[in-house]
């Protein structure tokens, strides 16, 4: 027992001599996934010279700039799509409804309630009589649709709400009312 | 004796000066009534103890339920039916977000878009109106059929997919399109290209497209960017006898002709902008480098 003892300790001390000398003898840093240890940052004769290109370029730079504010609308008077600009003078109504900031016509399809079932219709920005605007409106849907519709007046929040997918007309009825 | 100064407190006041000092009243120290909640507990023997809903016997009582979708020996519904593989693939697949010629045609009448320069990606981007995701595998725009009958802009622009009735609308009115691809790097450059310039990297160099793309961008139908100039030409008149228009004549208006030739190398991204080149937004200057091995890469 003593006997293969001893030759145990001898034989684990060979090896560890011989795993200095290999470690002394190549020198292994291992950084595993870390790259912490390396310079950030070479001497600059590492990284190639610049020249500057002529200043004429720099109008193709400008061209990629996007507007800091919503463009205005041309006003050309040719308009091709179903959009057509705000006009200058308010329609004589008792109320007004506002262009949003994109010019568009404030009318939205919104889906509420559970699991995003309902269809909205949602006028916003509606200034003066709400209430004389959701009548027109109500029965001009009435009209079209041949079917009772669901409103809900929101005067303080300036909105209208209908039940049901009705964006289209009422888009096209605020257009044909002058707003 | 309690007392404020020199008044002397009666009972109710004391009752305020306690209830002032008490602990306020919240859902920490409250407790529901006595008998509010009865809890279920199983009772055993003459307190109810007999089957506790579980069955009589079997797997109710003894809780050895077979693996699901196994049918004690039957040939399982699951391995009964072939595979289909409809969405096979389809975390890699392409996307194109798709813009409609009305939506196109709205965005030229509001002034969003302007139509005396070439349209790209980094134009539509900048009405900040569409965005982009290149990380959620969106390669560019596509343009649909939509409003078709209603456009009438007279434009050069570039998308990454048009139909052929798209094409035919826009060289109609004496427009000019070309379908580019462009690599995710390249698009996130594109999407923003103030932000991209701000990082102080330089300006990608375009990459070839993925082999099953090569095909779309190399054939002249498709007004593709890889195609022949000259074939493209013919397919340009082809599709103009296919749907009986009058193809208009490019060189009969020489102010808008350059516009409509303008065209990007299939390595660049920005007009007028070589891939390499690094933009410095605050002192206004372009810097190109100068290393050989660096200007072989970027040359195209």
């Amino acid at each position: 027992m003593a006997s293969a003892a001893a030759r145990s300790f001898v034989f684990r001390q060979h090896i560890n001599t011989c795993r200095l000398d290999f470690a002394s003898c190549l020198n292994i840093k291992s950084f595993y996934s870390s790259y912490s240890a390396n310079p950030k940052e070479k001497s600059p004769e590492h990284y190639t010279q610049y020249h500057e290109v002529s200043s004429d370029n720099w109008k193709f730079v400008e061209r990629l700039k996007p507007p800091t504010v919503v463009p205005s609308f041309p006003k050309n008077g040719s308009y091709f799509s179903d959009w057509t600009p705000p006009p200058d003078t308010p329609p004589n109504l008792p109320y007004f409804v506002k262009r949003t900031k994109n010019f568009m016509v404030p009318v939205y399809l919104n889906f509420e309630a559970i699991r995003n079932q309902r269809k909205i219709t949602m006028v916003k920005h509606i200034e003066g009589d709400i209430w004389a605007m959701e009548k027109d409106i109500k029965s001009h849907l009435e009209e079209v649709t041949k079917r009772p519709v669901v409103s809900q007046v929101h005067e303080v929040g300036m909105y209208i709400k209908f039940r049901g997918d009705y964006a289209l007309h009422v888009k096209k009825w605020l257009l044909n009312a002058g707003f | 004796m309690a007392g404020v100064g020199n008044r002397v407190l009666a009972g109710t006041d004391r009752a305020l000066d306690l209830l002032r000092e008490l602990p306020r009243l919240s859902l920490s120290n409250i407790r529901s009534n006595p008998k509010a909640f009865k809890r279920n507990k199983r009772g055993r023997g003459q307190h109810g103890g007999k089957k506790h809903g579980a069955g009589n016997k079997g797997s109710g009582q003894r809780q050895n339920f077979m693996r699901l979708g196994y049918e004690t020996g039957n040939n399982p519904f699951y391995l009964r039916v072939p595979k289909e593989p409809y969405y096979k693939g389809h975390h890699i697949r392409r996307e194109y977000p798709p813009i409609s010629l009305m939506q196109l045609q709205t965005l030229i009448d509001t002034g969003r878009l302007d139509t005396s320069k070439p349209i790209d990606l980094t134009a539509l981007c900048n009405t900040k109106l569409f965005q982009l995701s290149p990380f959620e595998n969106q390669y560019g725009f596509q343009l649909t059929d939509e409003g078709l009958d209603n456009f009438k802009g007279r434009i050069n622009i570039e998308v990454q997919y048009a139909p052929e009735q798209v094409i035919a609308a826009i060289e109609k009115n004496g427009g000019v399109i070309t379908t580019a691809f462009y690599d995710a790097p390249s698009l996130i450059a594109m999407r923003d290209p103030m932000k991209f310039f701000a990082s102080g990297t330089p300006i990608p160099k375009r990459q070839m497209p993925p082999e099953n793309a090569v095909e779309y961008y190399t054939d002249p139908k498709n007004r593709g960017y890889l195609a022949d100039p000259d074939l493209v030409a013919l397919e340009r008149f082809k599709l103009a006898q296919k749907y009986g228009y009058e193809l208009p004549d490019l060189k009969k208006d020489p102010e808008l002709l350059p516009m409509m030739l303008e065209r990007k190398d299939p390595r660049q991204i920005f007009f007028g902008l070589n891939p390499g080149w690094l933009v410095n937004l605050k002192d206004k200057k372009i810097f190109e480098p100068e290393d050989e091995q660096l200007l072989e890469y970027y040359r195209s």
